[in-house]
């Protein structure tokens, strides 16, 4: 094949394609769950903060758990796309953009989800116009803001050579859809000077993505970490919420490209070997996690001090028992002995896995935010005078809200994925060895 | 700079003849038509009076016809001194509140006055009673809860928008014009001292036209947080906070630390010898948070612990050790 | 079937008719006068003002209740027609009235004392009722003595003696000392002073009293409800407190901190990260528009 040949085949089968029956049915159901969140937005706009089971123990609940598990799962952008891209292992190229349009949707879906939280969302603007610099959610609000600005160009930047290439490819899109390939290709002719822009201007991002990247994870544990509870008054909260980002960013990547290596026929590109190594990074980053609960759990417990001891019952042997086992055990132990042998790491059954660990993630991060809340310093007591337990059981418009930008974030990769080149062309050619002149030509003015 | 014999009714005259709110029961009916006293209180009216309590905090008789709806700008205006008035604190003043454990019985005058004029909705409290035994062999007590008005107060460190403040007189103070309702301040007290109003609150006909003044947390507004305030409205007109004033067995104490003197109303002590002679403490002084409300241990209690009470003890930090 | 329910008809109104009256024969209940206690207290302030404080009050189911709104009326003798002064009770419960001395001295009597007669006048809610309260003029006087680091302050009250027509000391009365502040005053010098001979009781003052910024504290002496002689208070300012410093806890949170405005370590800490990592963001958005112009300048 000639050189031509092999962009022009990368091209034909990496570039967006509509969805099937099951595409479409997936779109639906997505959009009937984000509309049944905004419906239930709209009642909690309403009436307030009252339609949750939240109260005034337990005054942070699952939209803020939820919250640290979307930042958590944008992590994975700094993850694939910078460190993998850093450490030049060139079998991640076709991962990267899929990984960056995890970050970006998810770290949209991060900063929704907190105005949602919001007692009066209306003054959302005064976090800027009387912001108090030393205060957690100030930090929070800077580095989410940087991380979705870093991460935008991130995703786009690496995309102007193909927004160049498909523009060209006249009936094959609709004449909106090429349009908009040739506004985001923004003036992309392939000349040398635009290569070396671009070439550079990635690999500085490819840097400052990594501290921005775990600062965001790192303040957002702090939002815990800077309050006198049992629990949360912890110095481990850092690295802990890194790792654990890394780990369910890990197991998104996985899940995202089986599903894109399905539906769009992709085994060519998303090879198992792919899979293999994803498996192997992952094993590593979920016994990086499990050294750090490890850490977290083990000095405490050790210890047995007054603040923690109630909680950490509640978690070992109390009601918040199943679940805290269920997570250790299906979402990180399980997942690190199936992983660790090469059957572990075949497609369907890493899917599986990273299925699992996904949905234990989301309950982990439950667990870190909740039940520290049922066990203040000072007795519980209500109004008259009777000392009664603290109770949260979720709503169910605070499910539907949940679910709702859950499918939501979902909705947005599905759509990013229908309209972009999920795998970068230009640099598929680049890693099957296409000379950069090539490439310059076939994104440049004239038709191949 | 320290005042002289004054009573604590800051700039009474700069404040104009702004119509307070009476908490006497004949004005209630009048909250929703608030407006300025005009220059001659005896004009011809419809003959119906009303009684209000001016700035000065004197009960005033006007008639119903001289009192004109206040138009939008000029609540603002109030609203807005209020709430500047409400970031300064009373000058030279730093309250300290001195709390008895000796001698509480659960009678729970303390709340009920608060609830009253606080106006408090039925899904709250802002002082609670706890009962406490900090050892299974350690006698149990009562212990009267306020916000303490911490020095080195973490909700006021984690605010982002500067919603809740320290003041100069030691009054931790929220400003629910500007809160957001984040709730980091809820997360951050160790002492679960705040509530938030989760919904429209209930039971607000009486105050909810008042125009807004923070040093009254009043009216309270849907989607922000509240919590004790030490009245300092009252402390403004050299009252003392209802809590102290409704406590049968003078409990509590209150005063001003420049001053090194409390009292509960009848009696007054100085403050540093009361803590030296009584071996005064903080609750959870371990968090650094130095917190301006201080324990006197419950030594010596004239009445003994009410043992026929069944609730279950609860212990110091530990609610979860029940048997 | 029509007649059934004529008899369920009539047995109603009988039913509605028998419980409105009654609910009236309660409604005349309520109204019924209250008999009120009147209660009479002189205060003699002494920096030249004076004032007569009627307590009137009733007790109902063992509360107690204040005759607000009652009129009171005050005469300058039991047997004056023409009253002197009249006001209203309060919310408090009390009805004052004030005089100088001027005003004071149409209350005198052969044996030079103050005498008040008080009426409450009768009306729908209180029945009358009066009380009547004479006072022996007196002077409480407050004397500061400063000997090395001893402070020592002398009150002495004295009385005009009709008798003797001179003004002589109160022998075996309990003054008290207090210092002004915020709230109620702080007692100084014991519980029970009684006045010596002469009239005098003498307290050592306590040094470590907190005043203003130059040490000054209002002390106050009081007689307190005196049988003979009612409530004095005499008032006077001395700089014998501790001069007064704005009590700062001294260790602030050392890193982030409860004030508005950041420590500069945080403040410029963070301006200057913020500002490097945006700064470098906005070159690259030059960047990226360079390279949007370099494509254009080809074509």
């Amino acid at each position: 094949m000639s050189e031509s040949q092999i962009i022009q085949k990368l091209t034909d089968d990496l570039k967006p394609r509509k969805f099937g029956t099951m595409g479409k049915l997936w779109v639906g159901v997505l959009i009937i769950l984000s509309l049944t969140g905004l419906y239930s937005y709209l009642i909690q706009l309403r009436d307030g903060l009252e339609i949750t089971a939240l109260n005034n123990y337990v005054s942070w609940g699952i939209y803020i758990s939820n919250f640290v598990f979307f930042v958590a799962v944008s992590l994975v952008g700094s993850l694939i796309s910078a460190i993998l891209r850093l450490s030049n292992a060139k079998w991640s190229i076709p991962l990267s953009r899929i990984a960056e349009i995890i970050a970006v949707s998810n770290i949209i879906m991060a900063g929704l989800i907190i105005i949602v939280d919001m007692g009066r969302p209306e003054r959302f603007y005064y976090l800027f116009t009387y912001g108090r610099i030393q205060s957690p959610i100030v930090w929070d609000v800077i580095v989410v803001t940087t991380y979705l600005i870093i991460s935008l160009i991130l995703l786009f930047l690496p995309m102007l050579p193909d927004m160049a290439i498909l523009q060209k490819r006249k009936g094959e899109f609709p004449e909106w859809q090429r349009k908009l390939y040739k506004f985001f290709s923004f003036g992309w002719i392939g000349n040398k000077q635009q290569y070396a822009i671009m070439s550079r201007t990635i690999f500085q991002l490819s840097i400052l993505i990594i501290p921005v990247a775990l600062a965001i994870h790192t303040v957002t544990s702090w939002l815990f970490a800077t309050t006198l509870r049992g629990g949360w008054n912890s110095t481990n909260f850092g690295p802990y919420f890194v790792a654990g980002a890394f780990m369910v960013g890990a197991a998104a990547v996985i899940a995202v490209m089986y599903a894109a290596r399905r539906q769009y026929q992709l085994q060519e590109y998303i090879t198992d070997d792919i899979f293999d190594k994803m498996g192997k990074l992952l094993v590593m980053l979920s016994l990086v996690y499990l050294y750090f609960n490890i850490n977290e759990y083990l000095t405490p417990a050790f210890k047995q001090m007054v603040g923690e001891h109630a909680l950490l019952k509640d978690l070992f042997v109390g009601q918040f028992a199943p679940m805290f086992w269920g997570t250790q055990i299906f979402g990180m132990l399980i997942p690190i002995i199936l992983m660790s042998f090469p059957w572990g790491r075949k497609p369907r059954l890493l899917f599986i896995i990273s299925i699992v660990i996904i949905v234990g993630a989301w309950f982990k991060r439950y667990l870190i935010v909740i039940p520290t809340l049922f066990h203040p310093y000072l007795p519980v007591i209500e109004q008259n005078g009777v000392p009664t337990s603290i109770v949260y059981h979720p709503t169910f418009h605070e499910w539907s809200i949940t679910m709702g930008s859950l499918a939501a974030a979902l909705l947005i990769m599905t759509i990013l994925f229908r309209y972009l080149p999920f795998i970068s062309i230009w640099e598929m050619a680049e890693y099957k060895g296409v000379s950069e002149d090539h490439i310059q030509k076939a994104s440049g003015p004239h038709p191949v | 700079m320290k005042k002289d014999n004054q009573p604590i009714v800051e700039n009474a005259a700069s404040r104009r003849n702004f119509l307070k709110f009476s908490i006497a029961s004949g004005a209630l009916a009048m909250l929703s038509q608030i407006g300025e006293l005009p220059a001659q209180e005896n004009g011809d009216g419809s003959g119906e009076k009303v009684r209000l309590l001016n700035s000065e905090g004197k009960l005033v008789e006007v008639d119903k016809s001289a009192i004109k709806p206040l138009t939008e700008n000029e609540l603002n205006t109030i609203v807005s001194e209020n709430r500047k008035r409400a970031r300064k604190g009373i000058e030279g003043r730093k309250w300290v509140m001195v709390i008895d454990l000796a001698r509480c019985k659960h009678a729970l005058n303390c709340q009920e006055a608060c609830n009253k004029h606080h106006h408090i909705p039925g899904d709250r409290q802002w002082l609670n009673v706890y009962k406490m035994q900090n050892a299974e062999n350690t006698a149990p007590y009562w212990m009267p809860k306020t916000c303490f008005h911490c020095d080195n107060p973490p909700c006021v460190s984690v605010c982002p928008v500067d919603a809740t403040f320290k003041r100069d007189d030691g009054i931790v103070l929220i400003d629910n014009e500007r809160c957001i309702g984040c709730r980091f301040c809820m997360a951050g007290c160790p002492y679960s001292t705040r509530v938030f109003n989760w919904g429209e609150p209930e039971n607000q006909d009486a105050v909810k036209d008042q125009p807004y003044d923070p040093e009254k947390s009043l009216p309270r507004k849907k989607g922000t947080v509240e919590k004790c305030d030490f009245c300092p409205d009252m402390l403004r007109m050299g009252h003392l906070p209802h809590c102290i004033t409704a406590c049968p067995n003078g409990v509590f104490f209150f005063g001003d630390r420049n001053e090194d003197t409390v009292t509960n109303g009848s009696e007054t002590y100085k403050f540093s010898k009361l803590m030296e002679d009584k071996a005064g403490y903080r609750y959870l002084e371990d968090l650094g948070t130095e917190p301006n409300v201080y324990y006197l241990p419950p030594v010596d209690r004239l009445v003994p612990f009410d043992k026929s009470d069944n609730l279950p003890p609860v212990g110091g930090h530990d609610h979860n050790h029940k048997h | 079937m029509k007649n059934k329910a004529y008899i369920v008809y009539y047995l109603l109104m009988t039913f509605l008719i028998l419980f409105s009256s009654s609910a009236n024969v309660y409604a005349e209940e309520e109204i019924e006068q209250v008999k009120p206690r009147l209660r009479l207290n002189y205060f003699k302030h002494m920096d030249d003002k004076s004032e007569l404080v009627a307590n009137a009050y009733f007790k109902k189911d063992g509360e107690k209740l204040f005759c607000t709104g009652a009129e009171v009326l005050l005469f300058t003798s039991s047997k004056s027609d023409k009253e002197y002064s009249n006001t209203t009770v309060g919310e408090d419960g009390y009805a004052r009235f004030n005089f100088n001395s001027d005003e004071l001295s149409s209350f005198k009597d052969s044996s030079e004392r103050y005498s008040f007669y008080v009426l409450l006048k009768e009306s729908e809610l209180f029945k009358e009722r009066s009380d009547q309260l004479t006072i022996t003029d007196a002077e409480l006087k407050m004397e500061f003595l400063s000997e090395d680091s001893v402070k020592t302050l002398k009150v002495k009250l004295e009385s005009f003696n009709a008798d003797s027509g001179r003004i002589l000391p109160v022998y075996r009365k309990p003054l008290k000392v207090f210092v002004e502040r915020a709230f109620s005053p702080y007692p100084v010098g014991g519980d029970f002073n009684y006045s010596n001979e002469d009239g005098v009781v003498e307290i050592t003052f306590p040094n470590d009293i907190f005043g203003d910024e130059n040490g000054i504290i209002t002390v106050i002496a009081k007689l307190d409800e005196d049988d003979d002689f009612g409530t004095i208070i005499a008032k006077s300012n001395i700089d014998w407190g501790l001069p007064y410093t704005d009590y700062v806890h001294t260790e602030k949170a050392l890193l982030i901190g409860s004030s508005r405005e950041a420590p500069n370590i945080i403040f410029f800490g963070i301006i200057l990260t913020v500002a490097l990592v945006w700064g470098y963001l906005i070159y690259i958005f030059y960047n990226i528009f360079r390279i949007k112009s370099l494509g254009k300048k080809v074509v």
